[in-house]
């Protein structure tokens, strides 16, 4: 029905999109989630054709859009905007027989028939009342019963629906969506929704697609990506998952009052020795067959400062440069530093959560403002804090200890300075006591 | 007013009732006609236009009031009703296009350019009426089309930005018209001017018709039959993509043709303020939205109340006042009406 070939969007040097691919299949139910600015909504508009991609295709049952009207593409596929006022005030009727616009030539209008045929449309959805109304003066649920009318009526075979429950009540957000859902089942129409909570994502969706910057960090059957892990890693928020009625919901553990593991956080100035007490304490663990995971800094030290800095993958002691002292203020990492893909790339697979399990321990040196801003390995950590009776061991400089709690919301996690004279012993205690 | 009544106004009654209009605004005036002398003269128009269109000559055997019936008021009257239905059309384009109720037909500087092409023409030496109408025309079709450029070299194709390059080249106009009326010879061109700009039916003459109505009926034509596409534009640019119409196209062509009917209505009549901004919007009221109704219903109206606002213009008082003078006398209150009920009662 639709396939997504490495889609890729730029503007103004900024790259929006990047090698997204996907494919759907009549009847099938396509859920994309991702943080705000993740380019959601850009992803929609190269798919409805809005917008022309930079790079890759879209094709809809094998015909490329670029190589399709407008109005050729819009008999197939129909869109359900995000509701806003319009300038002037239609009527219920009239907004949903617009459905039918691409069907007619350029000096044609609606028929009588095209009304009957809207009303009942309509009357499907139990909004048959609403027809005379003014859109503007309906609720919230009703405009987007009614777009999601005039959608229906224009083309039952590929539905997209931007963020379709914003602005809804409780009862509204599955009553439109049920509405969609019915449409999958009994027309095999195809649908593509932007969705913000993952709990309705789960409940509705058969595909999900996890979009973060652009790129797409999960795609597959909704079992397989909708994860405790995924969703923690996709919003930086780590979440815990239950069950209710066989069905697996999401929610953020801090909400819930959970917190599955426990936290150390070594903290000291820059320059005081907090890399090379991990590396001992390291050595000592190997001694002892501990085994432990996360990721290591060590800096190379030039007048007093750090001037540069290669990065450890402590589980398989893989080590490359990671960072330079360029001097100059980056104004997107917030660091004097740049840092090196090759480097980016190691500490990524250092924290994967895919590759960390229960009881495991994490080492992060350290934990930074970029972390902090979402940047950097910021959204990695949160899934590995929702694994059960793991431990983590951050490094973090004094200043931002407070916010570093804050921003995972750690209940009580244990601080020790560097120049604690029992580190060592702290630490033992702490991988040991747990693991028991 | 019922909402359920006057929905199903056809244009046919609104034809009805500008016929019986017609024929009061035949009446009427400083020179007494009886009625029954208007049937004697329309019986003798076909005559009259053959003759008119064949040799260029009016016929030998008219009496005084067929004359002032078929040479003065006849022509005076349909230019009234063609200016009146034109800025009226024009008017509830813009305002579909632009997505904003209160836009008028000279937001784009038509009318600024129009009427400093006119004051051109009136400030030349040995320009001919023709002359200055076809120089208004054409300057207020530069104005429309300089801010359109403008507003697309600019990067975007935002409304917002339109309407903004609109008041810069308006007010550019305006200031040249400024300039002219200082450099005019303050006995004779000035005073030219300053009657131009207030606008007057007075010169309509057969040709006056003939000149304005190819415009206005062709312009007209082509909005009447692209008018429910005007419905899908008022939603914005995504969902009119969405529904399979390309707006920037759309937009450049209706935008295009109702500046051709604007500046030919101004460039033949001078100014006439607010009619275009007041009807579409009354109409609305009790049309609703849809263009469907709304484009010729207010088209009737509009030719209607310019048809009424001459009638009073000429026949009130012993001077005749400039029609744009009653159309905002009329207009301004009526609009001010039309909020005051808009607070009051909800937007039906």
């Amino acid at each position: 029905m639709l396939s997504v070939t490495d889609l890729g969007y730029v503007i103004d040097d900024k790259c929006l999109l990047e090698g997204v691919s996907f494919e759907l299949e009549a009847g099938e139910f396509l859920a994309i989630l991702g943080a705000n600015g993740a380019g959601k909504t850009t992803l929609m508009n190269c798919l409805c054709g809005l917008i022309t991609p930079s790079k890759g295709s879209v094709s809809l049952n094998q015909r490329p859009l670029s190589k399709m009207s407008r109005a050729e593409i819009a008999q197939q596929m129909a869109l359900v905007p995000q509701q806003q006022e319009t300038a002037f005030a239609f009527t219920a009727l009239e907004m949903v027989v617009m459905g039918r616009t691409p069907f007619l030539s350029t000096f044609e209008s609606p028929s009588e028939q095209d009304n009957a045929d809207a009303k009942q449309v309509m009357q499907l959805l139990d909004i048959g009342g609403l027809a005379k109304r003014d859109y503007n003066h309906l609720s919230g649920g009703e405009r987007q019963l009614i777009l999601l009318a005039r959608a229906l009526f224009q083309s039952d075979r590929l539905l997209l629906l931007d963020e379709p429950t914003n602005h809804l009540d409780y009862r509204n957000r599955f009553q439109i969506l049920s509405l969609v859902k019915r449409s999958c089942i009994e027309s095999n129409t195809a649908v593509i929704a932007i969705l913000h909570d993952p709990n309705l994502a789960q409940l509705y969706a058969d595909k999900v697609l996890l979009l973060e910057h652009g790129k797409v960090l999960n795609y597959g059957e909704r079992s397989t990506v909708m994860t405790s892990k995924n969703i923690s890693r996709l919003y930086g928020l780590a979440t815990a998952s239950y069950r209710i009625a066989e069905q697996e919901f999401f929610m953020p553990q801090n909400v819930l009052g959970l917190s599955l593991s426990k936290v150390l956080i070594i903290t000291g100035e820059s320059g005081s020795g907090k890399t090379t007490a991990l590396v001992d304490f390291i050595a000592l663990c190997q001694q002892k067959h501990i085994p432990l995971k996360g990721m290591l800094c060590p800096g190379v030290m030039k007048d007093g400062q750090r001037y540069s800095s290669d990065i450890v993958d402590i589980a398989t002691n893989e080590r490359c440069l990671f960072g330079l002292r360029t001097g100059v203020l980056d104004k997107e990492t917030g660091t004097r530093f740049s840092f090196t893909e090759e480097g980016m790339a190691l500490g990524k697979q250092a924290l994967d959560h895919n590759h960390f399990h229960q009881d495991e321990i994490c080492i992060v040196d350290e934990i930074g403002p970029m972390e902090l801003s979402g940047e950097g390995f910021g959204r990695h950590i949160a899934p590995l804090l929702t694994v059960a009776n793991s431990r983590h061991i951050w490094v973090v400089r004094p200043s931002l200890v407070e916010r570093v709690c804050r921003h995972w919301s750690l209940h009580n996690p244990e601080i020790i300075d560097i120049e604690d004279t029992a580190l060592a012993e702290k630490l033992m205690q702490f991988v040991r006591v747990n693991a028991a | 007013m019922s909402v359920m009544v006057t929905r199903r106004l056809l244009p046919i009654q609104c034809i009805g009732v500008i016929t019986a209009t017609l024929f009061i605004g035949l009446c009427a005036g400083r020179f007494a006609v009886d009625p029954s002398d208007i049937f004697s003269a329309i019986q003798k128009l076909p005559s009259v236009l053959t003759s008119l269109i064949l040799t260029g000559l009016v016929p030998d055997d008219l009496s005084q009031e067929d004359r002032v019936i078929l040479l003065i008021r006849f022509p005076r009257l349909l230019t009234a009703l063609i200016v009146g239905a034109g800025l009226t059309v024009s008017g509830a384009v813009y305002q579909g296009v632009f997505r904003n109720p209160l836009v008028s037909p000279d937001i784009l500087g038509v009318a600024s350019g129009c009427m400093f092409g006119a004051a051109m023409g009136l400030v030349l030496p040995g320009s001919s009426w023709l002359m200055v109408q076809i120089l208004a025309f054409v300057c207020g079709l530069f104005a429309a089309c300089a801010a359109m450029f403008m507003a697309k070299r600019f990067g975007s194709n935002s409304l917002l930005l339109m309407i903004m390059t609109g008041i810069i080249v308006g007010s550019i106009f305006g200031s040249g018209l400024t300039m002219l009326k200082a450099l005019a010879d303050p006995y004779g061109e000035l005073p030219a001017i300053v009657f131009w700009l207030m606008g007057s039916l007075s010169v309509s003459s057969w040709s006056t018709v003939a000149q304005l109505a190819i415009p206005v009926v062709i312009g007209y034509g082509l909005i009447h039959a692209l008018r429910y596409r005007l419905n899908v534009l008022c939603l914005g640019d995504q969902q009119s993509r969405s529904l399979g119409i390309e707006p920037t196209r759309l937009r450049l062509v209706l935008i295009v043709i109702s500046s051709f009917i604007v500046a030919s209505c101004v460039a033949t009549v001078g100014q006439v303020a607010w009619i275009g901004l007041v009807v579409p919007h009354m109409v609305r009221t009790f049309t609703g939205a849809d263009n469907m109704r709304l484009i010729p219903i207010s088209t009737a109206v509009g030719a209607l109340f310019l048809l009424l606002a001459d009638s009073v213009a000429r026949a009130s008082f012993t001077m005749e006042i400039p029609i744009g003078v009653v159309t905002s006398l009329v207009g301004a209150p009526l609009f001010a009406f039309l909020l005051f009920r808009f607070r009051q009662g909800g937007t039906d």
